[in-house]
């Protein structure tokens, strides 16, 4: 179950895992932005490279970058195959009722099919080389601007890094419930449907109680440390933007720039 | 600010109940404790141990009488200052770690503080060091054990500088082994730093290293003393449902059994060097 959630973050020394999530997380959502201006196949081989140096960067082996493929493979397999049977254009090679196979299709299917794998080996280069508290660190900070339209920014942060504390607790404490349940007679994944989710009450009534109790203790304790709210907190950790987080934004824009130019 | 006569803690004509509740928790309760004393506060459950450590610290509102810490009166203006003064560590080591980490748990009650972060740094440094836990610095909490994560919440109230620790059954989810090293930790500490220390404890072995035994039963103090005074009187503790020291029990088995041993309290060393006399005698 643990691997989950935070086995997905792969510990690392590269200079990927070095670089300041804040720069990291911006650039992650700013690629999949500019994906969309590749049109024809030099953009979509410069942007496959630029992508490939990165997975190369990180050090983590191929293979976590297709495990982070697979799940969505039938989402792809469905998009390219609608690309390649309804896009009319170029020479029709085969013709069937409502479906054609041209050659803009086939052309389209492959462009579609290299864009969902860029988007996900990008999100997943993301994932596996930040760990999570870095990434609600580096939300928060991203986060900040909007402070000014009333947003509780430092509530939402300190939700994040609790919500994400507490994951292998209640992980750990949904399979004691679940043994304990089971030494008592419950059969989880058996009988129909309805048998099964039925199954999942005695689990998540015991959960929810623990849940609330764990939130009052917690306060509790929150509270006796000295907290009051966001107002005149420092911070502990602070994350220090290098050269290589400049550089990293420079060669986006360079690449950015080469995209302009090379799209028809 | 000086303090009367020594006490760090003076409590006067102290009463609280739950909202919905008829029955009193604590009922005109009086108490002073002085700085630098290790205090253990004894009694069955729903005495109202808890109750009264979560008074002091202003967690709770008491309904009538007055708290005094280190000077200032509990009130909603000095409850912050107060809080600075005490550091509480509870009793389940898993739902008081408030940070993702080891070290951004040491240091909440510094940003709550607003302590600078050059000064943040080496203060959680120093009190990783403190409690021996500086290789798990960047852990996280699911991968500690419940001794460890109890040695970061003492770590988290020891950066803190307190004048007051209070343990509210800090040790009593611990196994015998963590428990051990989590008090000689303590009174290592006490020793060390010299603030108070309040624990609250059902262990009566660990009750008995305090410099003063309280013992509470329906929301009254029924005893107060050395532990060597307290122990003695076990049927008393007995009839309230509380425990004796183990050294205690030999003595009141060697009674039974007709051997001629003092009517008074030992210490376990005490008890060693008795029995070894004992020994050679017959």
């Amino acid at each position: 179950m643990n691997k989950l959630l935070l086995g997905r973050y792969i510990n690392g020394n590269s200079l990927i895992h070095r670089m300041d999530p804040r720069s990291k997380l911006a650039l992650s959502f700013y690629f999949i932005g500019i994906i969309f201006l590749a049109n024809n196949w030099q953009t979509y081989l410069l942007l496959i490279a630029f992508t490939f140096l990165g997975v190369l960067l990180s050090k983590i082996k191929l293979s976590f970058f297709i495990k982070g493929i697979i799940p969505l493979v039938w989402l792809i397999l469905f998009t390219v195959l609608l690309q390649v049977f309804f896009t009319n254009g170029g020479h029709v090679f085969w013709h069937w009722g409502p479906f054609t196979l041209s050659k803009y299709g086939l052309v389209n299917g492959v462009y579609v099919f290299f864009r969902f794998v860029l988007i996900i080996v990008m999100s997943t280069l993301l994932t596996l080389t930040t760990s999570p508290l870095e990434i609600s660190d580096a939300m928060e900070s991203l986060l900040k601007p909007l402070k000014y339209l009333k947003v509780p920014v430092y509530e939402i942060s300190l939700m994040l890094s609790i919500a994400l504390r507490f994951v292998p607790t209640l992980m750990d404490e949904t399979a004691k419930i679940m043994n304990a349940q089971r030494s008592r007679g419950v059969n989880f994944g058996e009988g129909s449907l309805v048998e099964q989710v039925k199954a999942v009450i005695p689990i998540l009534i015991p959960l929810f109680v623990s849940s609330f109790n764990r939130a009052e203790d917690l306060a509790t304790a929150m509270e006796a440390r000295g907290y009051k709210g966001g107002e005149g907190r420092t911070k502990f950790r602070v994350h220090v933007w290098k050269m290589r987080d400049t550089m990293t934004i420079i060669a986006f824009a360079l690449l950015t720039i080469v995209l302009v130019i090379l799209k028809n | 600010m000086s303090l009367t006569d020594g006490n760090i803690i003076e409590i006067d004509n102290l009463s609280f109940k739950y909202a919905r509740q008829n029955k009193y928790i604590l009922k005109n309760l009086t108490l002073n404790i002085k700085d630098g004393q290790w205090i253990a506060l004894i009694g069955h459950n729903g005495s109202g141990k808890s109750t009264l450590a979560r008074l002091i610290d202003g967690l709770l509102k008491a309904e009538s009488g007055s708290i005094k810490v280190d000077g200032y009166k509990m009130n909603e203006k000095n409850i912050w200052d107060i809080r600075k003064k005490i550091g509480m560590v509870f009793q389940n080591p898993d739902n008081q770690f408030v940070g993702a980490d080891v070290e951004s748990d040491i240091a909440f009650g510094l940003e709550n503080q607003g302590v600078p972060r050059e000064e943040m740094v080496s203060r959680v440094a120093d009190a990783l060091k403190v409690v021996g836990m500086e290789k798990f610095a960047t852990h996280e909490p699911a991968r500690l054990s419940g001794g460890q994560k109890q040695r970061v919440a003492i770590a988290g109230v020891l950066a803190l500088r307190p004048k007051i620790i209070i343990l509210d059954e800090a040790t009593s989810m611990l196994d015998p082994e963590g428990r051990k090293g989590l008090i000689t930790l303590i009174k290592d500490l006490k020793d060390e730093y010299k603030f108070t220390v309040i624990s609250i404890t059902h262990d009566i072995d660990e009750a008995t290293l305090a410099d003063r035994v309280i013992v509470l039963d329906d929301g009254k103090i029924i005893d107060d003393g050395k532990p060597e005074s307290i122990f003695i009187k076990n049927d008393e503790l007995l009839n309230i449902g509380l425990d004796i020291p183990f050294v205690e029990k030999i003595r009141r088995e060697l009674t039974k059994k007709g051997v001629d041993i003092p009517n008074k309290y030992f210490t376990e060393e005490e008890m060693v060097d008795w029995l070894c006399q004992f020994k050679q005698k017959n």
